[in-house]
């Protein structure tokens, strides 16, 4: 995988830079040292690693935009990094760029019951903005697995999704606002704690832009209040396609779960070993499906379910009887990951996205790759709405699998596209899927989304060598070139 | 009136757009015109419509996705959701009460106006549903963003943008949005003798409790007669729907009575009384007949200041939707620039904004549409604009306060 050309001149300039920061960060704001450094080399995606130039811990949104406002000055490159965690290599520095790293930003502001919302600095965990208002009942709807960890900043940047995004959307249905620092140092605010802000929506195209086009300092996220009940039910089955047809049977009837899951063989054995959730494990597919809402309710769609479930040859049924056991049924799905991390020394995790009737062709087409490469897949998806995340086991000390274990990926990816797909559900594009993007968009799609990014970032020091295959300056881009058109006239009707 | 060219599908309209861009001539886009009153007037030297080009392209139920071509009408895709049980969850509905027309609705129409209804609270607005689309931009390039999937962050999420963008960046010409499964059943509990203040904090209590009611407006007592209902009691009339399975509203309904209405006087209004009402709401058509018209989306909590200041300047009608979230509000002509600069002054310092939908010319030249921004963000929306439409070809002037 190949980053923009360092400029040597910038790397030749960093004492300049330090200096220039020195004047209003204290020297531990400003790290330096190798060690420290190296802490931030990677994010979750640990095959890419790069030392950065330095790393800079703002403390406020004045130091943030006096940062960018000198970056933006000597043609610094910026790396925006929330808490580092991930997927696709989005917080990866360079060379010869700053590490912006938010981790200061680290406190809630306003905790507004009647305006049903939170005001929080963009370093505060996913989790933490739950707990600070669970004690009244309420939550913050979209949960990432890495939910302890990651940050509400990195969540607007990547749109992160969960497992309740189904029924409760992704970021971007469930913020109000952001506070943005953009590469000049100018801040803006958009939106607040009232729903439909005027002119273009600037806070639904900053949210999943990937550190691109400014740095959120601030966001303000909705809260909901939790719901009367929750039960969990797991749903085995003798192969993956009866699953499939359970989940599209389940929506079919009008039923929107608030999540449902679902895991191969390989993923419901490792969860299992790795955590004892209770997962059956002579099933080749398990559904985790969660209802919430009014007790009635509930209890009606279980019954539901639990028929559709049978009437698709399902081969074990348990309903979670307390809060504790519905968790526990979780806590294997949402450590899937770290367990499957368990059974091999590497693994790569993929999240392409598919209309779930190709799943059947998908999963099949998969188990042919895996044997073409000789590496075993793993597969935990989000089945409502088609959120593939394949993961690829290999070794990186056996010579040639990273690689084998890369092509591999990005086979699944392509295939995820070839059946009517996406590259990326919630994981975002980075440095990962990058090169994949033409696979998916033409150029005149590209480039106009790199037209946007010029409308926020004309020297393009925000993030580069994220998200676009080629980069392209703002200034040649912006020609506009003119061929004769013809009005074509006779052809069109009018009225 | 100037003629409008009906182009029959994309290609047509790319050549088009070629046109222009070397003639140097500038397009008016609508689907059918139905709002046309929104905006600044367009001066443009071609008027286009996407009318003609029409048709459901792929849709499967289990899927929640449905793809479409842009003139086609809200009320065909409506047609074809209801006989699956399925819906547009954002509620939109025609605004042609407001703008005095019966022209029917386009589905990019729909979402390059961002519009949404009463459930917008819970279900969001068209920006929350719009998954992606074809269009042309400026430089008459087919382009396309976001994909066919529910979900899917691949790219920027352009499709926020063109929400709300009123055909300024780009002409949709096929979409891909999200639908979501009908209720079954829906009843609307109407409460009558309670205050504003009352009737404000029940609402705000509901919106956060967990029987989820996706209904909950206030209608002060002067615009009842504006409903073709039989809503006719004094003070004022709070409503509070409640959908879903037979089963969960029912039950839903005993609790409500019993923990949130017990000294109260209920009625109910079933499904087709509740769906004619909420129609009507999500359309802004009880103060439809004003000549002027607001909608305020401001923080809950300033909801009874608002309803005071609304009263205390007198000569308007409001109503309150969406748990006191937005109000809609209907001026008469006399004293409307000093009023509109009232309450968005009254705003500016808590946040809030305040869209002017329908005006004469003159008060919107006056006030423009949209309260003053920031310089910074009005530069980066310029940009924004010269991003798609460099030669600013799409609708020149429609959202332009600077004319
Ligand atoms: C075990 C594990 C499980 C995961 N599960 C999920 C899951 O279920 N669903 C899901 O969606 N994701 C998941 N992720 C991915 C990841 O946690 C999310 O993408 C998360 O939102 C990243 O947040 P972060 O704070 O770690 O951001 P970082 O990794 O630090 O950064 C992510 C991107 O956002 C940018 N960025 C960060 N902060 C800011 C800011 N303040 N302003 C501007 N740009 C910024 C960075 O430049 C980078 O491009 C998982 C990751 C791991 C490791």
């Amino acid at each position: 995988m190949r980053m923009p050309i360092p400029d040597a001149t910038i790397i030749a300039n960093r004492q300049q830079l330090i200096d220039k920061l020195s004047t209003f960060l204290t020297s531990k704001q400003i790290v330096i040292d190798k060690t420290t450094l190296r802490a931030y080399e990677s994010d979750g995606l640990t095959a890419y690693q790069q030392r950065p130039l330095l790393v800079v811990l703002p403390e406020n949104t004045a130091q943030v935009s006096e940062i960018l406002r000198i970056c933006c000055e000597m043609n610094v490159n910026v790396v925006p990094r929330g808490a580092g965690t991930s997927l696709s290599g989005g917080a990866l520095p360079l060379e010869d760029g700053i590490v912006l790293a938010m981790g200061k930003f680290n406190r809630i502001l306003d905790i507004d019951y009647d305006n049903r919302c939170v005001v929080a600095q963009s370093g505060v965990t996913n989790l933490a903005i739950t707990q600070a208002v669970e004690n009244r009942g309420f939550y913050y709807a979209p949960d990432p697995s890495s939910q302890i960890a990651c940050s509400i900043g990195g969540n607007v940047s990547e749109n992160s999704g969960g497992v309740h995004c189904l029924k409760y959307g992704l970021t971007t249905n469930n913020i109000l606002g952001v506070e943005l620092v953009l590469m000049t140092g100018e801040v803006i605010r958009l939106g607040g704690k009232y729903m439909d802000p005027e002119g273009y929506d600037l806070l639904g195209v900053i949210t999943g832009s990937e550190g691109l086009l400014g740095v959120v300092t601030e966001v303000t996220v909705k809260i909901l209040q939790a719901p009367q009940c929750v039960r969990a039910m797991l749903l085995g089955f003798p192969d993956n396609e009866s699953a499939g047809q359970c989940v599209a049977e389940i929506i079919a009837k009008g039923i929107i779960p608030a999540g449902i899951e679902m895991m191969d063989e390989l993923a419901i054995h490792a969860s299992e070993n790795f955590c004892h959730a209770g997962y059956p494990l002579d099933c080749q597919a398990l559904l985790i499906v969660e209802i919430d809402g009014p007790q009635a309710e509930v209890d009606e769609l279980i019954q539901v379910i639990r028929d559709i479930g049978k009437s698709r040859g399902s081969q074990y049924f348990k309903v979670s009887s307390s809060d504790e056991e519905r968790l526990r049924i979780w806590a294997g799905r949402k450590a899937a990951f770290p367990a499957l991390g368990d059974i091999s020394p590497d693994y790569y995790c993929m999240d392409g996205t598919i209309p779930r009737k190709q799943l059947s062709r998908v999963l099949t087409k998969m188990t042919e790759l895996s044997k073409h490469y000789g590496l075993r897949v793993a597969n935990v998806f989000h089945a409502g709405d088609g959120n593939l995340h394949p993961l690829i086991l290999f070794d990186a000390n056996k010579d040639d699998e990273m690689e084998k274990a890369e092509e591999f990926g990005a086979d699944i990816l392509r295939l995820c596209v070839e059946v009517g797909g996406v590259l990326s559900g919630e994981h975002g594009i980075g440095v990962e899927k990058r090169d994949l993007m033409p696979d998916y968009f033409s150029e005149h799609d590209l480039n106009q989304q790199q037209r946007l990014k010029c409308a926020f970032d004309p020297n393009g020091t925000l993030n580069p060598g994220k998200m676009f295959p080629t980069l392209h300056r703002c200034a040649e881009l912006g020609k506009l070139h003119v061929h004769k058109g013809k009005l074509p006239f006779p052809e069109l009707p009018r009225f | 009136m100037q003629e409008t060219l009906l182009p029959e599908n994309q290609d047509q309209f790319a050549e088009l757009a070629r046109f222009c861009l070397s003639e140097k001539k500038s397009l008016a886009i609508s689907g059918n015109n139905s709002k046309s009153g929104f905006g600044y007037s367009v001066q443009a030297d071609i008027d286009a419509s996407m009318s003609a080009c029409t048709g459901i392209i792929e849709y499967d139920p289990a899927e929640l996705v449905m793809r479409a071509r842009a003139g086609t009408t809200l009320n065909e895709i409506k047609t074809v959701l209801t006989e699956q049980q399925q819906q547009l969850a954002f509620e939109p509905e025609t605004m042609s009460a407001l703008y005095s027309n019966s022209r029917e609705d386009t589905i990019a129409g729909v979402f390059a106006s961002n519009l949404s209804g009463s459930r917008r609270f819970q279900a969001g607005s068209a920006r929350d549903h719009l998954l992606g689309f074809n269009a042309i931009n400026g430089r008459a390039e087919l382009y396309k963003s976001g994909g066919n999937v529910i979900k899917n962050v691949t790219g920027y999420d352009l499709s926020k943008l063109i929400c709300g963008s009123w055909g300024t960046l780009s002409v949709l010409t096929e979409l891909s949005f999200k639908v979501l499964p009908a209720p079954a059943v829906i009843v609307t509990a109407i409460l009558d003798d309670l205050n504003t203040e009352k009737a404000l904090g029940l609402l705000s209590t509901l919106a956060t409790s967990p029987l989820h009611a996706s209904g909950l407006a206030l209608l002060p007592g002067g615009i009842k007669s504006a409903l073709e209902s039989n809503v006719t009691q004094a003070n004022c009339t709070s409503l509070i729907r409640f959908e879903g399975s037979r089963t969960s509203v029912d039950a839903r309904l005993r609790e409500f009575q019993t923990s949130y209405a017990s000294q109260m006087s209920v009625s109910l209004l079933e499904q087709d009384e509740s769906l004619q009402i909420w129609k009507a709401l999500s359309s802004a058509s009880p103060v439809a007949y004003h000549p002027v018209i607001m909608k305020l989306s401001i923080p809950p909590s300033l909801a009874l200041r608002m309803s005071q200041l609304l009263n205390e300047i007198g000569n308007c009608n409001w109503y309150l939707d969406a748990a006191g979230a937005w109000f809609w509000l209907g001026l008469e002509t006399t004293k409307a620039v000093e009023n509109i600069n009232r309450f968005r002054s009254s705003l500016a310092e808590e946040n809030g904004s305040a869209i002017l939908y329908k005006a004469p010319d003159e008060i919107k030249n006056k006030v423009g549409i949209y309260s003053p921004a920031q310089v910074t963000l009005e530069s980066l929306r310029l940009r924004i604009k010269e991003s798609f439409d460099p030669a600013n070809i799409f609708n020149p002037g429609r959202l332009d306060y600077q004319k």
